[in-house]
Parts: structure tokens; C-alpha cells; sequence
């Protein structure tokens, strides 16, 4: 079980939930700051692409699949953030 | 030099994708749907973004930051059955995908108290247009969740005769990507309901 | 006698895309449900909506009741090739059977309500609002028949045993995927505007477009399937290589 442990994904995994916990400071300590929304969800872009590359091993997948997949998280994390930008200029 | 050589890109008969290569059309499908959901969640957000803030805030980033980790421990311990599985370890793989099944469990769990409250606090489905998005994204996620839980139990029932059987491998890889795109979707998903203020 | 069956095989499988392009035609265009009015509509707008297309939807879902039977008809193409894979056990063919019928039953339904109300567009406004939401209600809520039909299907193409597969892998996870999206009609009694009402984009043009897309992409293949069938059956009479059996032969 140990032996099984010695690999990449136990590093990737604790780095996953190490950012999660930043995350989350950051969402208690100044939740309502455009800044830190903004730093959440790229935190969240890394972790997906995190997940994707190194627990579905899209690494090693054929590129056009991984293209698909980073695609995925550039598009909706782009279309998110623009969202969000488009929130801020309009009046409240 | 072997030793940089190793380093580069790899050749392209080397790659593969893990387990049934229709599954990913799957996989590809739902993400992309989801996708969508994020996307018409951002534009209806547009509409009214004070009631959407005001609603957020009712939802505790606590829970769903705990509910993050349920499920990347959940993925790390499919991630080393798969890797058990390939050194052909049965007695790990089915004590890995135990532990990711409780994994699971307690965010199943979790989710449940989570309804019961909202619930309790008389909020619902056709309370505002936030919480539609919050009951239906979420909602969607948690059936994904559920059958994930279902696919772990029969790959985890049937890892004691099956190790050692290269079709019982590419299911068991088939059910770990799903289960990864689980928790991919919630990486999302938390911070886009809980936290984008 | 085998290259009778398997003709009547292919003449049935030609129902589907036959029946596709006759319920785009009759139900969404002629009969305006490509896309529907709004759920929200006022009873004034509905009322409207028939009295100036009265002829045209009794014409367009007076056909469009007559063509849901070529989806009746294709289901049992399916049937019949998913009874020679399944060997002895055949509830998958069944239940793929039972759900397309059904599937049917309550198409031509939802589609007798909205011809009720064009039959006599003169009505009061409140009961024609009432057969509009009750075609739609009918057609999306029976989303289950059609989703046991396609799981059905989908288990027997991914459990299939042949070395090269009758029907590819990624049909049966995209059938599986279409089955599941329809889940999210669960949410549309609730709502009558937004992205999960009945004309909004996951309920009306994700639901309806990924199921045209699947009737297409499973004709094609039941057309691929049946000439796989046929060939191993040929190979399989007498006077043909008496060495290959039927259930092994696998022609490339």
C-alpha cells in the first residue's frame, strides 16, 4: 500500500487539496472582493486541469483528446471570468 | 543520450487513452454539457446579479470545500486501485476503492444534509432563479455522483477474480475516468455557485 | 429464404430516418414546435397561435400522428438484431421494444391534443392554453420510455462479445449520454422561462437535437449491423463452409 502511494498522483493530490484549502481562505477572509473571485476560479482552472492531466492521464492521452479536454477548461473558464467582468461593469 | 531522449513528447504509438475509448465520447459529451450549464448560469446571472449574491450567501463555502476534498481523496484512492490493479495487487484495489466509495459516501451524505437544510429553511426549486440553478446543477451532479458510487461498488465486487483479466482493467479505467470527471465537474461547480460574488 | 428476412430487416431500419425526417417536417415545422412558444405565453397568445395556423396544424399533426408509427417500425429492425445478439436472453430486446412503443403511444398523444385545439380554433383562449401545455407536458414528462429503450440498447452494445463489436463502443456511450440528459426535463413542470422551460436550450434544443441525432446515427449502424447478420448467416447455410458456426463467425 505504501509502495502504491510513491507516485505522482499522491504529490498531485496534495497539492490539489492544498489549493482547495487556499480556496477557501481566500472565499472566508475577502469573499466579496473582485480579486479574489477571480484568483478562485483560476485556481480552480489549474485544479481541473490538474485532475484531467494526471487522474484521467490525458498526459499520455493522444493530443488531439487532451486538446479537447484543456480546450474545455481555457473555454468555460474564460467564459465564466467574462461573465463575471461583464457583472462588475454593469450597475448595480 | 537515452536519458533526455525519454524527456521529449512521446511517440504517438505510446499514447492511449485509459480504459474504453468510447467512454471518453461520454465523458467529452457531459463536460461540454456542463460547460453549458456554467455558461447559462453566468448569463442568467447577468439578469440579476444583486439577487444572486444575496442568494449565495445563504450557501456555506465550508461545506463545499469539505465536499471538494471528500472527492479528490475519493479520486486519489480510484487513481491507486487503478495503479493496484496493474501490479495485479487485488487485496489493495478492492481496499482503495472501499476507501473511495466511503469517500464518496460522505459526500453524498454531506449533500443530503445540505438539501434537508435548505429545505428546512423553505427554500426550493422555485424559490428564485439561483437556486434553480443551485438545485438543478447541483442535482444533475449528484445523480453523476450516484451512479459513479453504483460503478465503484460492482468494479470493487468484482476485483477479487477479475485482477489479472484485461477487460476487467479497461472497466475498471473506463469507471476511474468517470469517477475523476465527478470530481473535475465539482472543482468547477463549487466555486461557480458558492464562492463568484 | 435468408436474403428475404434480412430484406425485410433493412425495410424496416429505413423507418427511422424516414421517420426523423417526417416528424421535423410535420411536427416541428409545419406544426411550429421547432422551437414551441413560450410556456409563458398569455392564453391571448395561444389562442392566436391557432386560429392563424389552424390548417396548417391540422395538416402538419394529422401527418405527423401517421409517421410516429415509422419509429414504431424501426424499433422493431432494432428488435430483431438485438434478439440475435442477445442469443436465449432477450428482456434488453424487450424492453427496447416495449419503450419504443411507448415512445410512440404518447408522441401521437401529445400531438392529438394539439390537433384538438386546431380543430376548433374558436374556443375559449383558457382551454386552448390548457391543450397546449398538455401536448407539451406529454411529449417531454414521457421522456422515460424513450430513455429505457436506449439504456436497454446501450447495455447490450457495450456487453457485446464479438472480437470486432456489432455496433461501435461509442454509440452505445453516446445512447447511454442522450438516455441521461433527459433526467433534466424532471426540472420543467417548474419553470416557465430560462434554459430548462420547455422551449429553453437544455430542454427543448439539447433534449429534441441529441435524440434526432441519435435515431440517425443508430440507423446507420442497424444498416451496417444487418449486413454483418447477413453475411454470417450466408456463411452459416448448408453448402457454405460447414466449419464456421454461426455464432462465431465474425465477417471483417
Amino acid at each position: 500500500m505504501l509502495e502504491l502511494m510513491r507516485r505522482t498522483a499522491t504529490v498531485v493530490w496534495i497539492v490539489l487539496s492544498l489549493a482547495t484549502g487556499v480556496s477557501w481562505w481566500l472565499a472566508e477572509r475577502e469573499g466579496s472582493t473582485a480579486g479574489a473571485t477571480v484568483l478562485i476560479m483560476l485556481i480552480a482552472a489549474f485544479k481541473a486541469r490538474m485532475v484531467m492531466l494526471h487522474f484521467m492521464e490525458l498526459k499520455a492521452a493522444p493530443l488531439p483528446w487532451r486538446c479537447v479536454f484543456e480546450g474545455w477548461v481555457v473555454i468555460f473558464t474564460g467564459v465564466i471570468l467574462a461573465g463575471y467582468w461583464v457583472s462588475l461593469a454593469a450597475p448595480h | 543520450m537515452p536519458a533526455l531522449a525519454s524527456i521529449g513528447p512521446r511517440p504517438a504509438a505510446a499514447r492511449r487513452l485509459p480504459g474504453d475509448s468510447g467512454v471518453w465520447l461520454f465523458i467529452a459529451a457531459d463536460t461540454f454539457m456542463f460547460g453549458l450549464f456554467f455558461s447559462s448560469f453566468m448569463f442568467e446571472r447577468l439578469k440579476n446579479v444583486e439577487l444572486f449574491n444575496r442568494s449565495q450567501q445563504a450557501l456555506s463555502p465550508t461545506v463545499g470545500a469539505l465536499n471538494t476534498l471528500f472527492l479528490l481523496a475519493g479520486s486519489w484512492f480510484v487513481v491507486l486501485a487503478v495503479s493496484a490493479a496493474k501490479q495485479r495487487m487485488e487485496q489493495a484495489v478492492v481496499n482503495c476503492l472501499s476507501l473511495g466509495l466511503v469517500c464518496g459516501g460522505a459526500f453524498a451524505v454531506s449533500k443530503l444534509f445540505e438539501y434537508g437544510a435548505k429545505f428546512a429553511a423553505g427554500l426550493s426549486v422555485v424559490t428564485n432563479d439561483y437556486y434553480l440553478f443551485y438545485f438543478v446543477l447541483t442535482g444533475v451532479h449528484f445523480l453523476h455522483l450516484c451512479i459513479g458510487l453504483v460503478v465503484l461498488a460492482i468494479l470493487r465486487g468484482r476485483a477479487k477474480t477479475g485482477v489479472g483479466d484485461e477487460r476487467f482493467l479497461r472497466w475498471l479505467e473506463s469507471g476511474a475516468c468517470y469517477w475523476h470527471m465527478v470530481d473535475l465537474l465539482w472543482i468547477i461547480l463549487f466555486p461557480l455557485l458558492y464562492l463568484v460574488r | 429464404m435468408v436474403r428475404d428476412t434480412f430484406r425485410y430487416w433493412r425495410l424496416c431500419a429505413w423507418a427511422g430516418p424516414l421517420f426523423l425526417v417526417t416528424f421535423v417536417i410535420f411536427w416541428g415545422i409545419l406544426g411550429r414546435n421547432i422551437p414551441p412558444l413560450s410556456p409563458a405565453s398569455t392564453e391571448a397568445e395561444v389562442a392566436r397561435h391557432f386560429i392563424e395556423n389552424a390548417n396548417r396544424f391540422r395538416l402538419g399533426f394529422g401527418a405527423a400522428m401517421t409517421f410516429a408509427v415509422l419509429y414504431f417500425v424501426w424499433t422493431v429492425a432494432i428488435f430483431v438484431v438485438m434478439q440475435r445478439m442477445e442469443g436465449d436472453n432477450h428482456v434488453l430486446s424487450y424492453l427496447n421494444l416495449t419503450g419504443g412503443l411507448a415512445t410512440v403511444c404518447f408522441v401521437t398523444i401529445s400531438c392529438s391534443f394539439w390537433l384538438t385545439a386546431s380543430f376548433r380554433p374558436e374556443r375559449e383562449p383558457a382551454i386552448q392554453q390548457l391543450l397546449y401545455d398538455l401536448g407539451w407536458l406529454t411529449i417531454d414528462m414521457c421522456y422515460c420510455c424513450t430513455t429505457v429503450q436506449m439504456i436497454a440498447m446501450s447495455v447490450l452494445f457495450l456487453t457485446d462479445q464479438r472480437e470486432e463489436p456489432l455496433f461501435p463502443k461509442w454509440l452505445g456511450w453516446y445512447t447511454i449520454w442522450v438516455a441521461f440528459i433527459f433526467f433534466v426535463l424532471l426540472i420543467l413542470p417548474f419553470v416557465k422561462t430560462g434554459p430548462f422551460a420547455w422551449n429553453g436550450m437544455f430542454n427543448f434544443w439539447v433534449a429534441f437535437f441529441a435524440w434526432f441525432i441519435w435515431i440517425q446515427a443508430q440507423s446507420m449502424f442497424v444498416f451496417k449491423a444487418i449486413t454483418r447478420l447477413e453475411r454470417e448467416a450466408a456463411a452459416a447455410e448448408p453448402g457454405a463452409q460447414r466449419s464456421m458456426k454461426p455464432s462465431l463467425a465474425t465477417t471483417r
